[in-house]
């Protein structure tokens, strides 16, 4: 009886396991999954480590994520039976768990240590090391010991580390040469639990004279806050090998930044001056010229000013920028001063930098410095210069910025048109009217708005001179950025509607167009009767845009205009306003030779007059000789229109 | 000249002691904790080595190998591994992933050097 309920359990047991290997989708398998944990609860650890060896990567992922949810130190002693599995991805799986199960694996590891298998007791080292419980280090200390194998005792000194065990501190002290590649793993170990005592055996180790193991040393040092031993390691120096002097400084300063205050006379950073500063002359490594120069004193910096400043000739960009964010932090007007004296020491990507140092300094040193710079060779310099120069008032800065404006290089001289159309005195009239008289887009529009601000009259002056001498650029310019609130008299406008130059006419339209006014509506609607037809274009565009009431009159009449481009923006506008006063027009247009206008005629008649407006549509096309069934399938078929007609379907 | 080396392994501490003795010969590191974020960096990144675990969860070293060679087409990238497998099948199968040199753990520093060195001679001397 006892056996046939056996036999009946391993066959549910073995169902359970048959439903996940041979579900056919992940939902199906997860399902089986969940039946399984149901029905065994913290027993099904047992089933689903079998199938982490399972072919199948989504069967043995789904067995990872069952074993998830049942931790316990049952299945722990299951999951480090494996940790000598032949198989990588399955012992890794393992090693992913008894970290995820934590304390209850502990005892299951713990076992493991007293495994023969050199392997198993490395991996259990390595999840205990993981796991981060402290309570382990008697036994990981015992083992150490007594542990023959080098890749074992490495784990166990890592491990160690990784508890930041303090108590293990002379254990591993002594087990520094325990073997090959035992020393750097002790040596960071002794950095990471960060005692007294280990720290000082880490200076010792400096005295060594071995490259590696004072290179190792270096570093987990840098871990160190104890200020008692800046005096030691600063002893060291002398004996530090020349290639390990940059690590040196690194570590030095590690330690330095981290004393809460600092103490400033605690490092005599003088005392090395030409070692750092050759160091950070030379480093490409932003981390390491940071972590150097960072930690200087306000002091050393102003007492080596003039070598500082040659740092920002780095051709590394980044460490130019972390100078002046240094040099930031002292007494901006001071160092600009410092400054003034020792501009010509630096380089052209050096004068970049500094210039962002210029901002709410003292205007006196900014002059000085901006004033010289802005006669630099380099544009992008200058350009820079007028960036900076315009949050600065002043003659003096207006004096930099109208130099610039004038400067040889467009890019210059937009830079401080922008800077000085901020600053639209009426003493800077005639820069602007100067700038009114550029090829260049950008400056003649500053000058165009401030000079709209300053003195319309002079604006109006100009305007009357561009038409007399027919300057149509300036027009065109003029028409195109007219400022907003900039009011032209009538006969100017007039005159502009008429030009004889068609393009002034059109920008003229588009300018005017949002004027209200009855006459000025008239004269764009006269438009309409140009004999260019972008003009007639333009002057339908802007009554449909602008006025409901003459659009239906200005719809109207470019259904009867000449060009085609016209009569599909006037059929368009007919279907949108729903014009159906407008149909016998458009049956008429049925008979145009444009093949597009037809198209789209026949659209807004079914639009507009629906089965009827077709069939009639239909007679009238016969009637012109056309195709008309085909015509109107054409046009009806909205795929196909939009084909033929990709703009109108957009 | 200056070479990019990215590391991989899971372990902080070796990823740390192997960038140290790299950054001491003057070249500069990227660190991976597996093969998938490495894969991820190779995408975007030139190097001139890669320093590998075989032992790594997500994506192991065999596969992460595989994969730079023949997914990848990495084909001349050098490739070292740095691993406490010392069963001759594994090294061997180290080899025939794509390897160039297999190393055994503990780190040794001055044999990681000499072994890269090597590498980037026979480099030099390949493309001489």
């Amino acid at each position: 009886m006892i056996l046939s309920k056996q036999n009946h359990e391993d066959d549910i047991t073995k169902q359970h396991l048959n439903a996940i290997r041979q579900a056919k989708s992940t939902i199906e398998k997860q399902n089986a999954l969940q039946d399984l944990l149901q029905c065994y609860g913290e027993d099904s650890a047992a089933l689903l480590v079998t199938l982490l060896e399972d072919r199948d990567d989504e069967i043995r992922s789904i067995a990872f994520h069952g074993l998830s949810l049942v931790p316990s130190e049952k299945s722990a002693v299951l999951l480090a039976t494996f940790l000598a599995h032949t198989d990588l991805h399955v012992r890794n799986l393992v090693a992913e768990l008894l970290v995820q199960y934590k304390a209850m694996a502990v005892p299951a590891l713990l076992r493991c240590l007293s495994n023969p298998n050199k392997k198993v007791r490395k991996f259990a080292i390595d999840i205990l090391g993981l796991i981060g419980d402290l309570t382990v280090t008697p036994e990981l200390a015992i083992l150490l010991d007594k542990e023959q194998e080098p890749i074992v005792q490495v784990a166990i000194a890592e491990a160690l580390g990784n508890l930041r065990a303090a108590e293990a501190v002379e254990l591993l002290m002594r087990h520094i040469d325990s073997c090959p590649g035992m020393a750097p793993v002790v040596i960071d170990a002794l950095g990471k639990i960060n005692t007294q005592k280990s720290i000082g055996f880490l200076l010792e180790v400096l005295q060594r004279n071995d490259f590696y193991l004072s290179l190792f040393s270096l570093e987990a040092l840098s871990n160190a806050f104890y200020p008692e031993i800046i005096d030691t390691l600063v002893e060291r120096y002398k004996r530090i090998h020349p290639e390990l002097k940059t690590n040196f400084f690194k570590t030095l300063c590690s330690i330095y930044q981290k004393l809460d205050p600092p103490p400033a006379s605690k490092i005599n950073f003088y005392r090395f001056k030409d070692d750092i500063l050759k160091i950070l002359k030379e480093t490409e490594n932003i981390q390491v010229f940071s972590s150097i120069f960072n930690s200087l004193p306000d002091d050393f910096i102003i007492k080596m000013f003039v070598q500082v400043l040659e740092l920002l000739n780095h051709q590394n960009q980044d460490i130019n920028y972390f100078v002046i964010e240094r040099l930031k932090r002292l007494d901006k007007t001071e160092i600009l001063i410092k400054l003034d004296q020792y501009l010509d020491s630096i380089s052209a990507r050096g004068h970049l930098a500094l210039l962002n140092l210029i901002g709410d300094c003292d205007l006196v040193c900014a002059e000085n410095i901006l004033k010289k710079l802005g006669n630099s060779p380099i544009p992008e310099i200058r350009r820079v210069v007028a960036e900076v120069a315009s949050v600065f008032n002043g003659a003096e800065f207006d004096y930099i910025l109208i130099q610039l404006a004038n400067d040889s290089v467009q890019l210059v001289r937009e830079s401080a048109y922008l800077a000085l159309s901020d600053r639209a005195y009426y003493d800077l009239i005639p820069i602007f009217e100067k700038g009114l008289e550029s090829q260049v887009h950008s400056i003649f529009q500053v000058s165009l708005h401030t000079l709209a601000r300053l003195s319309p009259g002079l604006l109006y002056n100009h305007l009357e001179k561009w038409l007399s001498v027919n300057d149509g650029e300036r027009l065109l310019m003029f028409l195109s950025y007219m400022p907003e609130n900039f009011f032209l008299s009538k006969p100017f406008l007039k005159t502009l509607l008429e030009h004889v130059n068609m393009k002034i006419r059109m920008y003229a339209i588009h300018a005017f167009e949002t004027i209200s006014e009855e006459v000025v509506q008239d004269w764009i609607a006269a438009g309409q009767e140009d004999k260019h037809p972008d003009v007639r274009l333009v002057a339908l565009r802007a009554q449909i845009r602008q006025n409901a009431a003459r659009a239906k009159v200005a719809i109207s009449r470019a259904l009867d205009d000449q060009d085609c481009r016209i009569q599909e923006v006037a059929l368009e506008a007919t279907k949108q306003l729903c014009l159906t006063e407008m149909l016998p027009q458009i049956y008429s247009l049925l008979g145009s030779s444009d093949r597009k206008v037809q198209l789209k005629a026949v659209q807004v008649i079914q639009e507009l007059g629906g089965a009827k407006g077709i069939t009639k549509a239909r007679e009238r096309l016969y009637n012109y000789g056309e195709n008309a069934d085909n015509i109107i399938s054409l046009a009806t078929d909205q795929n196909l229109f939009s084909v033929l007609n990709p703009d109108e379907a957009q | 000249m200056q070479k990019t080396i990215l590391i991989v392994d899971d372990s902080a501490t070796i990823r740390k002691l192997v960038r140290l003795v790299i950054e001491s010969m003057g070249h500069h590191t990227i660190e991976a904790s597996d093969g998938l974020e490495a894969l991820s960096i190779l995408t975007h990144t030139r190097l001139d080595m890669l320093i590998t675990n075989l032992n790594m969860p997500n994506l192991d070293g065999f596969q992460l190998i595989q994969q730079v060679r023949k997914k990848y087409h990495k084909q001349n990238l050098p490739i070292l591994i740095l691993s406490s497998e010392e069963e001759p099948e594994i090294v061997e199968r180290g080899f025939n992933a794509g390897a160039n040199v297999y190393l055994y753990k503990p780190l040794i520093p001055w044999q990681l050097r000499q072994e890269m060195n090597k590498i980037f001679t026979q480099a030099k001397l390949g493309r001489d």
